[in-house]
């Protein structure tokens, strides 16, 4: 490992991790609370984006691939009563692996529009699972309620209870390692090969490598840090729905990621945390009017931004360093 | 054979919510999401027409479609905007539920409408062993109109010549001179007057709500998928094969009616990805 | 990139430990003797009518007590988002731990509620019920349940159809979710006690929208057809029964409510519901809030408004009689049986918070002014709470 000066981006990127574990001195609670819906959006938004952009595959199911992850803690938690974080955690990326596979294997049988119509059904299939199932529900109502915060096993001690602020830093350290995972994997020579994938597929065919192996291990490890996402999402709720996991849920997935930048680093975890904090705010302002607002942002993000946010700045920092280089 | 009445019944309003969506995914690559909304509107429109000033059906069903046509050119020209994009255009049409829906909510009330009442359709027909309601026949008279006229335009006319054409070769169709940018906005605007008769003739059954947005666009997706993109015959033999599917699914599998469906989907997409009888999207 | 790794996590967990004792979120209790009450209703979506009616019942309850009575409230509102519970929960959680809510008014939708239950009862906070709620929330949590648990409150239907009408069978037909599966099963009881039988139930699954193979898979040998949907399936439902020509008599549990009653009333003439609320009910304390109702807003109350007052009327006599205390064991020694003059009759709180109330059986009818009403038949008293 050569040692080298770290990249403005990377340092950015750790300022801005700073500055979340810090900021509870001058939030309240809610906004903490949103601040870590936004960060576990942003973890879900990242790994869609793996599949999504670097691997071309778009898809209209992600959330259901969540949900796997977010219903396994709350099932253990609430039918089976195992409150283990990391017992918890490993079983909701293991379980949602397996079904990002099987998943993957039958969604990659189509192509193009198909591809995205059939990720679209395995989703809403398990969304109405969920709803219909009875394993699936908490008695008396179409979700499962009652969610608590996991136990850790050495650091309950620490703290007294699980405060905002708490949560807030807990999930800030899951989501910093799981997206530097995910950042060393799209930067890895596979990552390279999966792009490569993505942008020519007979050229990787001809020069040895399995394009279809690409998309798949692209699509379960995707699914992956779904599942992971998904289950912090239901700790912090404290319940999981099938809206939750539905179409709807899966197109938000979309938007942050187009917002962002899809096939970008940092693009996704930006688009997720500025998409929810974007709904948060537009329910402050109108209640009644909020969809008009994020309509809005739909429909402008479709007809301007074709980069995302990441590649607007990306453009504007090269014409910044054109700029420089030519005085 | 009640059950199979009840299913080819609601078959044909299935029928009209996808046959506009397999069109336009069909002939133009466009992945309108936002086609149940535009049955939303339909069914509004409907009821402001029929229900709310009691003018006759007929006159609601054609309001409908002219007021859907016109929300259909403008989502045309949005569509036209972002070009042949997958994502754009899924973002472009979550925005444009959104928006209608909000918009619906806005102008008629939070509240569902009930099914529209008209009383010359009122009372059932016995079929065998089978009773029908009138209602449900007008619906499947409409959804047969439909179908042989999309199917007649589509197969025996110029127009629907070009439209194949362009579906397998628009450079081909464009170096022949002909103005493929003016067909495609006219299959458009077809599909969605389509889901807006649709929406007026669902109102009779289901009436007004908005939740039908995403409802309906859940339903026309199977519908499309099963049956195969821009294939008249296909949609319609997907339609009424859901329908009698469905209506046995909830008496024999209620536990699991909804999630039938979705199988059968993901069947006929790993087994025949281009659907029934389908040609595969551009 | 490890160290960068392992230094923000020492970091982190260093603010963790050290901010541990920092406890966030506002005191619970606000300026003075005033009592924060919460509203989780809907006000957007689908639902969005119930948390304005909801509203207004709360405002006339709150006009009439004055300004030197000895109870100050003060409202504030969280919008049910019904889709996604996670959301709604999320805005519960602020109402309680920012905006200092000390006692909650709804939610609404059954779902809702057991999302939402566990945070409330953890805490031991109060929630009040006023449409109705699963009987567990109270036993076992910290609602107070209006008017009566749901498998109890629709038994006299299945009373009235055995002891008055001489029903002998009767097919069901509900929506396939707990609120549909306790109503029913609570009229059923009622009916089999008095020695009638089920001939056959069938069960709406979720996200139906077609009604008509209910009609036709029916068994038309009944002597009734005991029944309860929301208010457009009911009418879409009764719509494909009458195109069929059935002749059952329908037992519809809540009648079918307005809007929706005025466009199918025409269908309905002559049959029997059991009503939670009824505007037509003549007491004097329905007498007032109906014409109170019509002074301010021009209209007649529906169920949500009549139901959100009278809960707002309830928690106010349980402060006066707990001296403004408003914790859960207060409240629920307060409104122990505490004699209550409700819009439907007298009523009170068991001391699990379950309410008991009056039923009115009814029948539908074209008014004279042209309106379709349920009219009054029969009245049964203290339904809702176990005896």
């Amino acid at each position: 490992m050569k040692l080298a000066v770290p990249r403005p981006s990377t340092i950015a990127f750790a300022v801005a991790v700073l500055a979340v574990a810090l900021s509870p001195a001058v939030l309240d609670m809610p906004q903490q609370s949103l601040l870590t819906r936004a960060l576990i959006f942003g973890l879900m938004a990242a790994s869609l984006d793996i599949a999504y952009g670097h691997g071309g595959l778009a898809s209209l199911g992600h959330s259901a691939l969540a949900g796997v992850g977010g219903y396994s803690v709350g099932i253990m938690m609430v039918k089976h009563e195992i409150d283990s974080f990391f017992l918890g955690i490993l079983v909701a990326v293991v379980v949602s692996a397996l079904v990002s596979l099987i998943f993957g294997l039958l969604a990659l049988r189509a192509k193009g529009i198909y591809f995205i119509l059939a990720t679209f059904t395995l989703g809403q299939m398990l969304s109405n699972l969920a709803l219909q199932w009875k394993a699936l529900k908490s008695p008396g109502v179409e979700a499962i309620v009652g969610i608590g915060w996991p136990s850790f096993g050495f650091i309950d001690n620490w703290v007294d209870y699980w405060d905002s602020t708490t949560i807030l830093r807990a999930v800030l350290v899951v989501v910093v390692i799981a997206f530097l995972c995910i950042r060393r994997i799209l930067g890895s020579p596979f990552g390279q090969s999966l792009r490569g994938v993505r942008d020519n597929a007979e050229r990787m065919e001809a020069l040895g490598y399995h394009a279809w192996a690409y998309r798949l291990a692209s699509i379960v490890i995707s699914g992956a840090f779904a599942g992971l996402a998904g289950a912090l999402f239901a700790y912090h709720s404290g319940i999981i729905t099938p809206s939750n996991i539905g179409i709807a849920a899966s197109g938000v997935l979309v938007l942050m990621v187009i917002l962002g930048g899809s096939g970008s680093i940092y693009g996704p975890l930006i688009g997720g945390m500025v998409v929810t904090a974007a709904q948060f705010y537009a329910g402050e302002w109108s209640e009644a009017r909020a969809p008009l607002v994020i309509g809005a942002i739909y429909i402008v993000t479709a007809l301007a931004l074709r980069g995302g946010v990441a590649g607007a700045v990306a453009t504007q920092h090269r014409r910044w360093r054109q700029a420089r280089g030519s005085a | 054979m009640q059950i199979v009445a009840n299913g080819v019944s609601i078959g044909a309003v299935l029928f009209l919510m996808a046959a506009g969506l397999s069109l336009l995914i069909g002939s133009m690559g466009v992945l309108n999401l936002a086609h149940g909304a535009v049955y939303m509107a339909g069914a509004y429109l409907g009821w402001t027409i029929c229900v709310d000033n009691g003018l006759p059906l007929p006159v609601a069903v054609i309001g409908a479609g002219v007021g859907t046509a016109l929300i259909g050119v403008l989502f045309e020209r949005l569509f036209h905007l972002i070009g042949g994009q997958a994502d754009q255009q899924i973002l472009l049409s979550f925005g444009l539920v959104e928006v209608l829906v909000n918009l619906s909510q806005w102008i008629w009330g939070a509240v569902a409408k009930s099914p529209f009442q008209v009383s010359w359709l009122a009372g059932s027909v016995k079929v065998g062993s089978a009773s029908i309601p009138v209602a449900r026949l007008a619906i499947a008279v409409v959804g047969f109109l439909v179908a042989a006229l999309l199917w007649f335009v589509q197969d025996r006319t110029r127009v629907g010549a070009i439209v194949r054409a362009g579906m397998d070769d628009p450079s081909m169709v464009r170096a022949l001179g002909i103005n493929l940018d003016l067909v495609v906005a006219g299959v458009f605007v077809l599909g969605s007057a389509v889901a807006g008769i649709a929406g007026v003739m669902g109102g009779l059954v289901l009436g007004a709500s908005s939740a039908q947005a995403i409802d309906v666009l859940l339903l026309a997706l199977i519908v499309v998928v099963v049956g195969g993109v821009g294939s008249v015959v296909g949609t319609f033999s997907a339609a009424i094969l859901i329908g009698v599917l469905d209506a046995y699914s909830r008496s024999w599998l209620p536990e699991m009616s909804s999630v039938v469906l979705y199988a059968l989907m993901a069947l006929v997409l790993v087994v025949r990805p281009t659907g029934l009888s389908g040609r595969a999207a551009r | 990139m490890k160290k960068l790794l392992l230094m923000l996590c020492a970091v982190v967990m260093l603010g963790a430990t050290a901010c541990g004792d920092d406890k966030g979120g506002g005191s619970a209790d606000g300026g003075g003797d005033e009592t924060v009450v919460g509203l989780v209703a809907p006000q957007t979506g689908f639902a969005a009518n119930y948390g304005p009616e909801a509203q207004q019942g709360i405002d006339m309850a709150l006009a009439k007590l004055g300004k030197d009575s000895s109870v100050k409230i003060k409202i504030v509102t969280a919008d049910e988002d019904v889709l996604d519970a996670s959301k709604t929960l999320e805005r519960v959680k602020k109402m309680v731990e920012t905006d200092g809510a000390e006692i909650v008014l709804g939610p609404v939708f059954g779902s809702t509620q057991q999302a939402v239950a566990p945070y409330l009862s953890g805490r031991g906070l109060p929630w009040f019920s006023f449409l109705g709620a699963g009987k567990d929330l109270a036993t076992k949590g910290s609602a107070f349940i209006w008017p009566g648990a749901d498998s109890l409150t629709a038994g006299p239907l299945g009373t009235y159809a055995a002891e008055e009408l001489g029903y002998k069978k009767i097919a069901t037909l509900a929506p396939d979710y707990a609120y549909g599966h306790d109503t029913m099963d609570g009229a059923v009881k009622e009916f089999e006690a008095a020695g009638g039988k089920v001939a056959q139930q069938q069960w709406v699954p979720l996200g139906t929208t077609d009604m008509l193979q209910y009609a036709t898979a029916m068994d038309t040998s009944v002597d009734a057809l005991l029944m309860w949907l929301v208010p457009t399936d009911a009418a879409a439902f009764v719509r494909e029964y009458r195109n069929l020509g059935i002749k059952v008599p329908l037992l519809m549990f809540q009648g079918v409510f307005d809007p929706t009653f005025q466009e199918v009333g025409e269908q309905l003439v002559g049959e029997i519901g059991l009503n939670e609320y009824n505007p037509d009910l003549d007491n004097a304390a329905n007498n007032d809030f109906v014409a109170a109702y019509g002074d301010e807003f021009d209209g007649i109350p529906n169920q949500t408004t009549a139901f959100a007052y009278t809960v707002t009327n309830a928690i106010v006599s349980g402060l006066e009689k707990s001296d403004g205390e408003a914790s859960l064991e207060a409240l629920r020694k307060a409104l122990d049986g505490l004699e209550l003059d409700t819009v439907i009759g007298p009523a009170s709180y068991n001391a699990d918070g379950i309410a008991s109330s009056n039923r009115t059986v009814v029948k539908a009818a074209k008014g004279a002014d042209g309106r379709y009403v349920w009219e009054p038949v029969k009245t049964y008293e203290g339904i809702g709470a176990p005896k």
